[in-house]
């Protein structure tokens, strides 16, 4: 095939790598609390222009700003839970009035971000060599991003297959009322599924910007693919983003190629995700490596 | 035979709800069907409704198979039932959600913008009706009330009577006096023997004693089996009846 | 003159109340997260657009946006009234930015992002001087035929049903319901209704151009849709009067006193916050759903 080449392989494994960290968050919380959180998308922002802070504004390395985005990050998802999820849970809201508040949240946190830095473009300031690498290039940054995104799945995978708190956390998203039931605090788990996603899509908010550049409509741009990578995945399926993240890359890289051999605007670019949702719902609405719920 | 289930499966993961299930309701009766906890009950309830597809085996209403029909299909057919967790529509008055649960009244459009005599004159019938049914479980009072003010017992019989206003066939009841007084649950399981005559009646119930007077055939199950089957002076002496609830 | 102006906002009332009330069949009576309305809206702009510029009477425009937004609604629809309420949230909010790219994109159509101007007006040599009012009463007697609509609609077996199922989908089955079936024709209605909305917004402004079908404005609407009162037609229309007095009233507003912020930041901030006090605070909204006395 004329466009399989080296290039496109690894353009995909560097967007695999960026939705991987902004898809976890977004499956765990819509495992766990049953609704699908369009706030998401600027958490994603908000650590993109943390980031922005200490390595701009202050003049620091892209690093630092990358640990702050972190734990700022992961702090708004906890306060987006203590202020508004958790209160609708104690009343026994619905998932659709939780959708509903998630998309105020979204509204407030993307204009304020705009309020403050306006709409125009702003980039990081690092710099990033470029390599050969069998027929393909490479940048520097690139490099990073594919060893950031692959050493926090290594983390993950520690996390929930030895250590309590990750147990517990699969636990609480495998099958709330039995983790209730077997004495697991949800509530103390749910703030550290909050801290962790929400950590992560600030990780993906930094590394998105790094690899593109920063709007306040970063987050909402990778919206529709994050949620077609947790669909794909199987909702609450950490191993199945990490599968479904890889093969959107791909399928994104790939078909940007293809919408140019065709001669049809890249603008479209969005599309594919959305096509691949579609796909995912007519044949297989329960994804790749989701569990297939029955009955009540 | 109006309903008949053949060697039916259903697993869940790893658990055997249901293991090669085979019972036959005949027309016109009650029968009831008990069991400790866990044992499969609800589980056929979902079945035969079609709220579970088998993973082998058939379920025939007379004489056809529905195993492989949607709810609403097989409800169309005559099939109507209850749930264990009492399900009506909350956000409707007692008399919508009885008006809901009528056959009779179609919701297409054409009529309601261009034959709105008709719809008009078929709501009579049903509210009629209605009352009639409200009027026997003693809440026709509450006709106006929102389904969610009622208290638990008055959503039973709210949700006996939607099942009996749907004029079917046969009535899957599960559980349908869990929590009744017993005064009023005989005074239900009345109500179900004079409907005999109209219908016939698949009934779960842990309360062996009221099925001992109003069924005319008794199912026993145990982890996801049929084991015992008979009238109701057979099961009462029957061993492995005993055992199962006894013995766990 | 500011007789001119008080007509301008009352006519852009009365078009959002037409899209709040359609928004009202399908996501108040029914719950069906339409969170692409916008979609809806911007295919009865486009359609009678092109169908006014080719020569067609403005009649011919509405149909024909009524009938591409049926279509559309049903290729969303189909595939996705099946599955979990929320997967519906996702597609429809996707497809109302492809659709966005798509008028962006494809330049022989639609002019991109320059827009269309010069958009005819229905029978503006009549009225001339006084089109604003004839315009005015055009969009009223609309508004009045989509809530005489809405209303039978409601109070109709048909509405009962829809009722029934935004409380419980699958109980309604028992009862021999068709859901699927009754989804997708609520969804259908309102996504014609949404697009004779759309159409009297085209052929009032005469102009029309992409980047006035962002979600925001499907947001805009569901706050309506909140603050007014879910399920309650009277209640929408006095949701679309309050955010259409706020929204134009900051406009008018900031030509008077300056404001520390952008007055557009603040707007979008203040509805998402509306969404969030309202489903924390005052989930039924300003007024409440009626109860019915079961007479149609
Ligand atoms: N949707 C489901 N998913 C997984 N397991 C299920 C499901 N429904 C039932 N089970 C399991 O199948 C078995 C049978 O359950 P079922 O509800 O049919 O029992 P039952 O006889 O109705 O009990 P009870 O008297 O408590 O109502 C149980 O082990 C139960 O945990
Ligand atoms: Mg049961």
């Amino acid at each position: 095939m004329p466009f399989l080449d080296m290039q496109i392989i690894i353009n995909s494994v560097v967007t695999g790598s960026i939705y991987v960290m902004i898809a976890v968050g977004l499956t765990m919380i819509y495992r766990v609390l049953k609704f699908a959180n369009f706030s998401h998308a600027e958490l994603v922002t908000f650590g993109a222009y943390t980031a922005y802070i200490i390595n701009v504004s202050l003049g620091l390395n892209l690093f630092y700003g990358l640990v702050v985005a972190f734990f700022l990050t992961g702090l708004l998802g906890i306060a987006s839970d203590r202020l508004v999820f958790k209160k609708l849970r104690s009343k026994g809201s619905s998932v659709i009035s939780m959708m509903i508040a998630s998309i105020g949240i979204g509204l407030v946190v993307r204009q304020s971000i705009q309020e403050v830095w306006g709409p125009q473009i702003r980039w990081y300031e690092f710099e990033s060599k470029t390599y050969e690498l069998l027929g393909g290039s490479i940048t520097m940054l690139h490099i990073y991003i594919i060893a950031i995104s692959t050493a926090i799945i290594f983390l993950l995978h520690f996390l929930f297959t030895r250590t309590k708190l990750g147990k517990a956390m699969r636990g609480v998203s495998d099958n709330p009322q039995l983790a209730m039931a077997s004495g697991i605090d949800t509530e103390k788990i749910l703030l550290w599924v909050w801290f962790i996603g929400g950590g992560l899509a600030g990780i993906g908010g930094v590394l998105r910007g790094a690899d593109t550049r920063l709007v306040p409509l970063l987050g909402w741009e990778v919206l529709l693919s994050a949620f077609a990578v947790v669909i794909l995945g199987g909702i609450g399926s950490f191993y199945g983003a990490i599968l479904a993240a890889y093969l959107l890359g791909f399928a994104e890289n790939f078909g940007v190629v293809l919408l140019s051999e065709l001669s049809i605007s890249t603008g479209y670019r969005p599309a594919i995700a959305f096509i691949i949702l579609i796909l995912v719902l007519l044949l297989k609405p329960w994804g790749i490596m989701g569990k297939k719920e029955e009955g009540s | 035979m109006i309903l008949q289930v053949q060697d039916v499966e259903k697993s869940f993961g790893g658990i055997k709800a249901l293991e090669g299930v085979s019972l036959g309701v005949e027309e016109n009766t009650i029968v009831g069907l008990i069991g400790p906890n866990g044992s499969g009950k609800t589980t056929l309830i979902n079945v035969i409704s079609g709220f579970l597809k088998v993973d082998t085996g058939r379920v025939y209403f007379e004489g056809k198979d529905i195993s492989s029909l949607l709810p609403f299909e097989i409800a169309r057919l005559g099939i109507c039932r209850t749930f264990q967790l009492t399900r009506i529509f909350r956000g409707l008055t007692v008399l919508e959600n009885m008006l809901i649960s009528s056959n009779m009244q179609k919701e297409g459009l054409w009529q309601l913008f261009f034959n709105r005599k008709k719809m008009i004159l078929q709501e009579k019938v049903d509210e009629r009706a209605a009352y009639e049914i409200l009027e026997f479980l003693e809440i026709n009072h509450l006709k106006h009330e929102y389904a969610h003010s009622l208290s638990g017992g008055q959503q039973k019989l709210l949700s006996l009577g939607m099942a009996l206003m749907a004029d079917p066939g046969i009535v899957l009841l599960d559980e349908p006096v869990a929590g009744v007084n017993p005064t009023l649950a005989n005074k239900i399981f009345e109500k179900v023997k004079l409907e005999k005559k109209k219908r016939t009646f698949l009934v779960v119930e842990h309360n062996i004693d009221i099925l001992m007077d109003f069924c005319d055939m008794i199912y026993v199950m145990n982890k996801g089996k049929i084991v015992a089957s008979g009238k109701p002076e057979e099961i009462q002496g029957n061993e492995t009846v005993i055992d199962v609830y006894l013995g766990g | 003159m500011i007789f001119d102006y008080l007509l301008d906002t009352l006519i852009y009332i009365g078009i959002y109340a037409i899209l709040a009330i359609s928004l009202n069949l399908e996501a108040g009576y029914t719950r069906l997260m339409n969170f692409g309305k916008v979609a809806f809206f911007a295919i009865g702009a486009y359609t009678s657009t092109l169908l006014s510029i080719a020569g067609m009477p403005f009649i011919v425009g509405l149909i024909g946006g009524i009938i591409l937004s049926a279509l559309l609604g049903l290729l969303i629809a189909l595939p996705t009234l099946r599955l979990r309420a929320d997967y519906l949230a996702i597609v429809t909010l996707a497809s109302g930015e492809i659709l966005r790219l798509f008028f962006l994109n494809e330049q022989w159509l639609t002019d991109g992002p320059m827009g269309i101007r010069g958009i005819p007006q229905p029978m503006y040599t009549v009225f001339e001087d006084n089109y604003i009012i004839f315009y005015a009463l055009l969009v009223y007697g609309i508004l009045l035929i989509c809530y005489i609509f809405a209303e039978k609609l409601i109070n109709s077996p048909f509405g009962r049903t829809l009722k029934a199922i935004r409380d419980d989908e699958d109980a309604v089955q028992v009862f021999g319901k068709n859901t699927f079936n009754l989804k997708i024709k609520v969804f259908v209605i309102s996504s014609c209704m949404a697009s004779i909305s759309g159409t009297l917004f085209a052929h009032y402004l005469a102009y029309i151009s992409p980047d006035m079908f962002f979600p925001s404005l499907t947001f805009s609407v569901w706050t309506m849709m909140v603050i007014g009162g879910t399920a309650n037609n009277m209640g929408v229309i006095m949701g679309a009067v309050m955010i259409q007095v706020f929204e134009r009233g900051t406009r008018f507003l900031k030509d008077f006193v300056s404001l520390p912020v952008e007055p557009y930041n603040l707007r979008i901030i203040i509805i998402g916050l509306l969404l969030i006090l309202f489903i924390l605070y005052r989930p039924d909204g300003m007024i409440k759903e009626k109860k019915s006395k079961g007479r149609l």
